[in-house]
């Protein structure tokens, strides 16, 4: 049972990190302009971030090292702290998204005004963070997220064409026209760039602390990093799905958290609006802890403070103070009134950019043999982790002329 | 430059490097990009608001299916036409505010004048609480709406 539960981490993980406020969006966008001519990119960042997933928890049980501190090692201080800002500014741009996605789902389910929800979510997953232990934050929030499983069964239920499913899983390299052209490659980074976000391989590693794993615990590593991205990506695939089947035909380009709801529940009517609505409120409030807690880690990790959220918050009052500040800070940000789509954009394509720099560092601590023992990477992994990294660095290069080129997507 | 008040478990004092405001500086850039608008819009601008528009009308009428089948929740279908209402009303005002030449300034109009016919089918019905016996009119003129943007799209 033990090891049962321990598979939340990974699915918390990957529901936090793939299906958040933007991803539950973008994806039924990318659906909605491309049919399934997409799904290709989300088995390659699935692909992906399974292997960076399960080097980076392999780091850390092995060398006790979380990414942070391995970015310090192995960028310098001065460039480390350059990654340690861009990262942490990208976590508080994507926390303020999810509080905004959480309120808006609030709204949906009570009808009561969005800011006072905004106000009440925020301290509501904050007191639940300080008051519970990391791993029944793990299983609440990876649990409760798997009701989004409504939004797959949705897919299948609304009949897809299955063959052109089939054909989605490779890239379609002719478009009718450059516009096309341009945005099939926004959606591509996008997706990809989504699905490889870094807070979830430093929510991920430290998580591995957090569970004391041991050496010999790392086959379930594997299996975590595995079962908890390819639930994740699962989903993903329905929303694209729904996309295709529901928004394609009717010309429908969603730019409303609630639209894609409605998609979601559409063959289930009430019931399945209620379970889609939990289900996207469990996933939305996990990233915003995801990554209200990445900040903190990020931060005590590189400096070397004491860190951990199953300690009491006397003993790591910095930790308390950069996640409580974290939290509050999102939550300015998001009654200013800025739209949360709006800054999950940004912080999709942003995180691209820094993308490289987290992902580096974990190949070449993976692979040190000094450090890892016999269990460095094997010169497979090696060889896979480096070809995905190239794959992340030509997105990162690609995210920002895209996003301009296309004016962020638009169709 | 600035530097942190803290100490680490080594005792060593930190501080924030003046390279890093380049990181800080690249994120507000691009919210800058995101939310700007062009005060005079070119024709595939245009194209793409018509788009959004006609968009904007199918998903009102999806939803307006749905709640005349009684498929959803009383709160849920109040919430979600108030943003569908509030998406409609920004996007007309947002095209208030541009200009364009003369050849495309029809299509333009069409595009505002629906948005807000739009906006006002969506207010009426947020504001009889989603009575159902209202559905069926409001459903006849989003279709009309949504033909009419997609007329002005197909002669732009």
């Amino acid at each position: 049972m033990k090891k049962l539960l321990g598979i939340t981490l990974g699915i918390m993980t990957a529901l936090g990190g793939f299906v958040d406020l933007g991803q539950i969006v973008f994806t039924s966008q990318a659906g909605a302009l491309f049919g399934y001519e997409l799904l290709w990119a989300i088995v390659i960042g699935t692909i992906a971030i399974i292997v960076y997933m399960e080097m980076c928890g392999r780091v850390a049980v092995v060398a006790q090292e979380p990414v942070f501190a391995i970015v310090r090692t192995h960028m310098g201080n001065k460039f480390g702290l350059a990654v340690l800002i861009a990262s942490n500014l990208l976590n508080l741009i994507t926390c303020a998204a999810e509080i905004g996605g959480v309120a808006v789902i609030l709204h949906l389910l009570t009808g009561w005004p969005e800011k006072a929800l905004m106000v009440c979510g925020c301290i509501a997953i904050a007191s639940m963070i300080y008051l519970s232990r990391f791993q029944w934050i793990e299983r609440v929030f990876g649990l409760s997220g798997l009701l989004m499983i409504v939004f797959a069964l949705s897919a299948v239920y609304l009949h897809p064409d299955w063959s052109a499913v089939g054909r989605g899983l490779w890239p379609v390299f002719l478009q009718p026209d450059s516009r096309h052209a341009l945005l099939y490659a926004y959606f591509s980074v996008g997706i990809f760039s989504a699905m490889l976000m870094e807070y979830e391989v430093h929510f991920y590693s430290t998580g591995a602390i957090e569970e004391d794993w041991k050496p010999k615990d790392l086959g379930e590593n594997f299996m975590v990093a595995s079962l908890g991205s390819i639930l994740g990506s699962a989903l993903t695939v329905g929303l694209m799905i729904l996309g295709a089947v529901l928004f394609l035909p009717r010309h429908i380009f969603p730019e409303l958290l609630s639209t894609t709801i409605v998609a979601g529940a559409l063959p289930f009517a009430t019931k399945g609006l209620v379970i889609a609505l939990f289900g996207a409120l469990a996933c939305i409030g996990g990233a915003a802890i995801e990554t209200a807690l990445s900040g903190a880690y990020n931060v005590c990790q590189f400096y070397n403070f004491e860190w951990g959220k199953n300690r009491p918050a006397k003993d790591v009052p910095i930790f308390t103070v950069v996640w409580v500040g974290m939290f509050l800070l999102a939550l300015i940000i998001a009654l200013t009134g800025i739209r949360p789509l709006q800054l999950v954009n940004i912080s999709i394509i942003f995180g691209m950019v820094v993308m490289p720099f987290t992902y580096y560092p974990i190949l070449r601590a993976a692979a040190d043999k000094k450090l890892m023992g016999k269990h460095v990477n094997t010169t497979f992994d090696t060889i896979i982790g480096a070809g995905f990294l190239i794959l992340i660095t030509a997105a990162a290069i690609a995210a920002i002329p895209l996003m301009v080129l296309t004016n962020s997507g638009q169709p | 430059m600035a530097s942190a008040i803290w100490k680490n478990t080594e005792g060593c004092v930190l501080r924030i490097l003046p390279q890093t405001k380049y990181f800080l500086i690249l994120p507000l850039c691009l919210l800058v990009v995101s939310c700007s608008k062009p005060k005079t819009i070119s024709q595939q601008e245009l194209r793409s608001d018509l788009l959004s528009a006609t968009s904007l009308a199918s998903e009102s009428e999806l939803f307006m299916a749905q709640l005349q089948e009684n498929r959803t929740t009383k709160i849920f279908a109040k919430a979600h036409i108030h943003y569908l209402h509030e998406e409609a009303t920004r996007d007309a005002s947002t095209l208030h505010q541009v200009r364009t030449n003369k050849e495309i300034a029809e299509p333009l109009r069409i595009c505002r004048e629906q948005l807000l016919a739009l906006a006002s089918v969506l207010a009426d019905l947020e504001q009889s609480d989603s009575d159902t016996r209202m559905i069926p009119d409001a459903l006849q003129r989003t279709t009309r709406i949504k033909l009419t943007l997609e007329q002005a799209e197909t002669k732009l």
